[in-house]
């Protein structure tokens, strides 16, 4: 950024805009000016509320999402203590999976997945939280809600090996189609594992 | 602008922006390549299931008219080696010799060898090869072909036949026979006979026989211990993967 065309006050906001994800500079420019065009009020109110983001939200205790108190809104509900845990990589995964609005149980949070070539192991997830959620909250069934990729269906197939000493029914979301899909124009990997994971009809 | 075809095993992928992706991968003609992959992340059709690690594929290659990076215009996934994902110490074994190969891309006469190596131990390993023998074989042979191979026939200090007992030396790269231990420089090993003739075996056989190595339990400890000391003090850093596979094979 040229440092004669703006004023040192819009360049920072700038600045500061063009860091966050998909926004580049001219993008960063736009957003700015409209900040400074809008009412004060609302320039506050989203002072206030980024300031309040990260000054509020925490991880649940529990299943480590999003919180603003101690436990998440999901877990603090007593009526969600089905028997059942869904386990995510994180929390935009719980996010996507709770507006379905299919699942009544509660949620653990990874914290991401295992990752060979990374380093990534166990220990660097949440899997002994999950390991003690089962064993003390009367859990019946773990539902592994992870992406079918080669670091999700390993995490999948390292909790199914942890999980199932436990005396605990675990199972994973299935692989396959997607909805609206056709078969001929589906790559072969997929049409596999449709095939290996097909269901009674 | 010229596009190219090429075989390839992807190594790494990242986030590249909104859209992209960028990946690593290993060809048998150039190394470790860096692509971009553009508007990866959405489409399912140029890129369907191909951008994972340890993927063998075709990708369709144009260069960047600046800079290093190639774009990557469309894979197709030739093998996924799927049965690793479900296994994973075999999982854990891939994925320390996918690194090593990435980190071995030069010599450029040696990268086609270095690409088919490679394959080879991954199809072994998702064929259902025991991995305790199949990656300290495969981890010496990549190190040979790289030209980091070590010298286990004669003592590194003197140049006589060794007799036990003997040392490792690690910045020498090869065997030190005990009456040598002192004379040489640099951070030194135990070796067993028995390691000694298993890693002299497996650095000299095909890669096509290596499967048929057995390494038991401590001689494999023994021979991981080395391997991993010696590409640390080579390469100037530990493989991240390394730490994956002492997770799994933990206990």
């Amino acid at each position: 950024m040229s440092k004669g065309a703006y004023p040192a006050a819009l360049r920072r906001v700038i600045a500061a805009l063009s860091k966050w994800p998909g926004i580049g500079e001219k993008t960063a420019a736009r957003m700015a000016m409209y900040l400074l065009r809008a009412p004060r009020g609302e320039v506050g109110e989203l002072a206030q509320a980024l300031l309040e983001l990260k000054e509020k939200i925490r991880l649940c205790r529990r299943c480590f999402a999003f919180a603003d108190a101690d436990l998440c809104p999901l877990c603090a509900d007593g009526e969600r203590r089905t028997g059942q845990l869904l386990v995510v990589a994180d929390p935009g995964d719980l996010l996507a999976l709770e507006k379905v609005g299919w699942f009544k149980g509660q949620y653990h949070v990874l914290g991401g997945l295992l990752s060979p070539l990374e380093g990534v192991g166990p220990d660097d997830l949440r899997v002994r939280e999950l390991l003690e959620r089962v064993r003390g909250e009367g859990i019946q069934e773990v539902i592994l809600a992870l992406n079918p990729s080669l670091e999700g269906e390993a995490t999948t197939t390292y909790l199914g090996q942890e999980l199932r000493p436990l005396g605990v029914k675990v199972s994973h979301i299935a692989y396959g189609l997607p909805m609206g899909g056709d078969i001929k124009y589906t790559d072969q990997q997929t049409l596999k594992e449709a095939l290996s994971h097909r269901v009674e009809a | 602008m010229t596009s190219r075809q090429t075989p390839a095993i992807v190594l790494q992928i990242r986030d590249y922006g909104e859209a992209d992706r960028l990946v690593n991968f290993l060809t048998p003609d150039g190394g470790r390549v860096s692509g971009i992959a553009k508007h990866a992340k959405k489409s399912k059709r140029r890129f369907a299931n191909c951008l994972e690690p340890l993927n063998r594929v075709i990708f369709q290659l144009s260069p960047r008219p600046r800079g290093d990076l190639e774009f990557i215009q469309q894979g197709e996934l030739v093998n996924p080696f799927s049965h690793l994902r479900r296994d994973l110490r075999r999982l854990a074994a891939g994925a320390v010799l996918a690194e090593l190969a990435g980190e071995l891309s030069a010599p450029v006469e040696a990268t086609g060898s270095i690409f088919q190596t490679l394959n080879q131990a991954l199809e072994l390993l998702d064929g259902g090869g025991a991995p305790d023998s199949l990656l300290p074989a495969f981890f010496l042979h990549l190190l040979k072909l790289g030209g980091y191979g070590p010298r286990w026939r004669d003592c590194r200090q003197c140049g006589r036949e060794p007799a036990p007992p003997l040392y490792f030396s690690i910045s020498k790269g090869g065997v030190v026979c005990s009456s040598c231990r002192n004379a040489a420089a640099g951070p030194m090993l135990p070796l067993t006979p028995g390691v000694w003739k298993l890693l002299r075996l497996a650095q000299d056989l095909p890669p096509e026989k290596l499967h048929r190595l057995r390494f038991p339990p401590s001689q494999r400890d023994q021979s991981l211990a080395l391997l991993q000391k010696f590409s640390r003090h080579h390469l100037g850093r530990d493989l991240k993967s390394w730490s994956f596979w002492e997770k799994m094979t933990r206990g």
